[in-house]
């Protein structure tokens, strides 16, 4: 019975996609099915007011190790390497001082609004 | 048969990286992408295995993505109402960080004499691989070009972004997870996760508006500064 309610779970979050997908492509709109999905997924929720247990254990166990689903992009970026070559010294730069300097306006800006905003906890 | 040993040695290698960075207490540079993907690597090189040969096993890995994106609904769902306190805060910060990196990318990679197909393709690097490949075929960058970019940004804002901002004085899990997840996409945000649910769900979040937010203006602002 478990195993069937994992099945479902899972049958879920490919269902969501699926239907993330066909509405982005039948509105022409450049957003992944996955994002779409998630959107989906997160009105499913809503509808229902209840998290299905094994949908939590499925989402936590696959948000778990989301790192391994990236590990074969990572492995990609050796076919590229020429390719980031090219331009090196700018896209290195570029790439890391950009990166750090939106991680910090982000964090920054995040406290400065946020400050005196409830946490929401206990509504 | 040699796409299934490619798919188990990548599971593998994860495993292992896992591993090591429990014995360093999930510290930043022991980056599960980093580290497990170096091995991998070594192999092919040893073996003179191609990427095309390798994908065949590893793209089952990434066709799992898909499936775990829409998870992010779960999280988002338990701390609905901590995300709808946080709403404008959130909403600020990600367009703030993320003008930033797209700003900031463009106008150093620019002024150190990058051609103008790799400025397309540098535009988009803070969101994820699919929204930004989109985003370079439409303005004729390199797809290519702009995933690798993705990644390095993604493993790189993985790494530096917890340290850094633990330097600055940073420790509110929301707003590590929301400049995670703006400016270094999935992989930021599969890190956020190994900081804790909350870092993990803001940083979910960011990754989404910023994301669509980009898909849907960044063509625009690209085209008009370079068509």
């Amino acid at each position: 019975m478990r195993l069937l309610a994992f099945a479902g779970a899972a049958a879920a979050l490919v269902a969501a996609q699926l239907v993330g997908t066909y509405a982005m492509s039948a509105l022409g709109l450049p957003i992944p099915g996955a994002v779409a999905g998630l959107l989906v997924l997160l009105a499913g929720l809503a509808v229902l007011r209840q998290l299905p247990d094994a949908l939590d254990d499925v989402a936590t166990l696959l948000l778990r190790h989301l790192n391994l689903f990236f590990v074969p992009a990572g492995v990609g970026l050796m076919a590229h390497l020429a390719l980031l070559a090219r331009d090196g010294g700018a896209l290195a730069v570029a790439i890391t001082l950009s990166t750090l300097a939106g991680l910090v306006v982000a964090a920054f800006v995040f406290m400065w609004a946020n400050k005196g905003v409830p946490d929401g906890e206990g509504q | 048969m040699i796409a299934l040993i490619w798919l188990a040695l990548t599971v593998a290698a994860y495993v292992a990286a896992l591993w090591i960075a429990r014995r360093v207490h999930n510290h930043p540079l022991a980056n599960p992408v980093l580290v497990a993907a170096i091995p991998v690597i070594a192999l092919m090189l040893a073996t003179g295995t191609s990427h095309a040969d390798y994908a065949q096993g590893g793209n089952w890995l990434l066709l799992l993505l898909g499936p775990a994106t829409v998870a992010l609904a779960v999280p988002l769902y338990r701390n609905w109402p901590k995300v709808r306190a946080a709403a404008l805060p959130l909403f600020l910060a990600i367009g703030a960080g993320s003008i930033t990196a797209v700003g900031g990318a463009l106008t150093l990679a620019w002024a150190m004499g990058a051609e103008t197909q790799t400025l397309l393709s540098l535009a988009p690097k803070s969101v994820t691989t699919p929204i930004a490949m989109g985003i370079a075929q439409t303005t004729s960058g390199l797809p290519s070009l702009a995933a690798a970019i993705v990644i390095v940004t993604g493993i790189l804002g993985a790494i530096i972004g917890p340290w850094m901002l633990a330097r600055l004085g940073i420790r509110d899990p929301k707003a590590v997870g929301v400049a995670l997840g703006t400016a270094a996409h999935g992989i930021g945000t599969a890190r956020a996760f190994q900081e804790g649910e909350e870092t993990g769900t803001f940083s979910g979040v960011a990754m989404g508006v910023n994301g669509i937010a980009t898909a849907l203006l960044l063509p625009w602002l690209l085209i008009w500064l370079f068509g």
